[in-house]
């Protein structure tokens, strides 16, 4: 959820802060604190503008802009205690992918699949999937890189519109048994290069190796994996998927239990929205109804097939918002903010 | 004209910079998809096939072919007779599949060169396909 979804208007119910609203917001609490574009600005209270229920046997409580989300509460882990170090978007993801604000680093997908290896060998181990709302911030292709790890580890980002990934098809005249010559040709030749310049250790030839290995093989897994057309009528429905491969959460989101499905070891979805310094009660409503159905589809679809129990689904943003209104919206905040976890052997509820 | 916002996927794939800054150093790209892009986008196989098509006119044996294809793609680098004899490594098992079953050249009709045209088809296939072996390597594609 990149941008930084509010907490206030999502999964931390704020009474006190709803009775200070359009009141001067106490300095004590403030005093000394880093801000990001509120510094040496008035502050003033902002109570949330949705309304939160307890939902479930567990009671959580979740804001009315979540209504599916809700009806899961029981499957989910909301911490209200996160923080984080950076206030700004593009170091807050390098800290929350790889731990540091410094490039090369390594993200969390990339340890993971160097640690524990890939269960598939017909697609990348860890794959990232981008789509867009209000409120967008770009999203840098070095929170999913291997940093100092060879590059065979990086996250592979696929297209969210259209074709998944280019060019799988061989091109036209050519015959699969030509284009695997090709490829064993190329893998041989650059095998050679690899002995000849064993002196210098240079990994990305054997990474090179890899991806053609890889690249031949997604020419078959690719088009099965986005067939969306073997899925019936109500899993569509569920997600809320007008049409497969538009680009929106909700593909994405069931592209990435179909990547799951086929072992992929680390799926990133992210949704670029949420940075609402204005128009909050506009933008974050939308937002949240772009993602809301579509989260708790993956949730419960993971469940169906008994997948949840050995899958972890993070739902969260790089940092939360001011308890303070910037305006009509929030400024940046790293001090509290929320996420929800669920399956992966967590404790619900 | 380079259109910094609608980038061609090629240039997605091989991490081309934008030309909207200058960069001192520019993003690892080894992934599955800049195989495919070079393996399969019609761009990178059109370029072979025209290739193909000059070193048909080069009067000559098959070794001074190969050796015209390793001094374009691999010795303009680095001149090792190493790497002339890998180039010719390639070409026997080439020459095996095009009698087994003569690869046509591939079809990128739409801009196909006069160059590419001329010629024996079955042998612009099976050099389209040396060339494409050649533009693959990542020799070819890295900077040494």
């Amino acid at each position: 959820m990149a941008g930084g979804p509010s907490q206030f208007e999502s999964f931390d119910w704020k009474p006190e802060l709803k009775r200070l609203h359009d009141k001067p917001f106490p300095d004590s609490l403030t005093k000394g604190q880093q801000l990001a574009q509120l510094q040496n600005s008035p502050l003033i209270a902002r109570g949330s503008f949705t309304d939160f229920q307890k939902y479930g046997q567990s009671g959580q409580e979740i804001s009315n802009l979540f209504p599916k989300i809700a009806g899961i509460a029981d499957d989910l882990c909301i911490v209200r205690s996160m923080t984080t170090e950076q206030i700004n978007h593009d170091p807050a993801q390098a800290f929350m992918n790889s731990g540091s604000i410094l490039k090369g680093r390594p993200s969390m997908g990339s340890w993971l699949i160097y640690g524990l290896g890939a269960e598939t060998e017909n697609l990348p181990g860890y794959i990232v999937l981008m789509s867009k709302g209000e409120g967008a911030q770009p999203v840098s292709n070095r929170q999913w890189g291997s940093g100092f790890l060879p590059s065979k580890f990086q996250g592979i980002l696929f297209q969210s519109k259209g074709d998944a990934v280019h060019y799988v098809g061989n091109p036209d005249g050519v015959c699969q048994s030509t284009q695997r010559l090709v490829v064993e040709e190329v893998q041989r030749l650059n095998g050679m290069l690899n002995e000849r310049r064993q002196e210098y250790q240079d990994p990305e030839i054997a990474t090179r190796i890899a991806q053609y290995e890889m690249a031949f093989r997604m020419q078959s897994s690719i088009p099965e994996l986005t067939h969306f057309q073997d899925e019936p009528k109500h899993v569509l429905d569920a997600y809320g998927i007008k049409e497969a491969g538009d680009g929106s959460f909700a593909s994405n989101c069931l592209l990435a239990r179909r990547l799951a499905e086929r072992g992929v070891r680390f799926i990133q979805l992210y949704h670029r929205a949420w940075d609402h310094h204005g128009d909050l009660d506009k933008a974050m409503p939308r937002s949240a109804q772009e993602t809301d159905q579509a989260s708790a589809a993956l949730v419960k679809d993971l469940k169906e097939r008994g997948m949840l129990d050995d899958t972890l689904v993070i739902w969260g943003g790089e940092f939360g918002r001011t308890p303070m209104g910037q305006g009509s919206g929030r400024d940046h905040h790293i001090n509290a903010f929320s996420l929800w976890m669920a399956g992966g052997g967590i404790k619900p509820g | 004209v380079v259109a910094a916002h609608a980038t061609a996927p090629d240039a997605d794939q091989l991490r081309r910079p934008s030309r909207e800054d200058c960069i001192a150093q520019r993003t690892r790209a080894n992934t599955p998809q800049q195989a495919l892009t070079l393996l399969n986008d019609p761009t990178f196989v059109e370029a072979a096939r025209v290739w193909a098509g000059r070193l048909m006119a080069i009067q000559g044996d098959d070794a001074q072919r190969i050796e015209g294809l390793s001094q374009q793609a691999l010795a303009a680098r680095s001149a090792a007779g190493g790497e002339r004899g890998i180039a010719r490594h390639a070409e026997p098992r080439l020459e095996v599949n095009s009698r087994q079953a003569p690869p046509k050249p591939p079809s990128c009709s739409k801009s196909a060169s006069a160059a590419a045209a001329s010629g024996d088809p079955n042998d612009l296939g099976a050099w389209t396909t040396v060339c494409r072996v050649i533009l693959n390597l990542h020799e070819t594609i890295t900077r040494y």
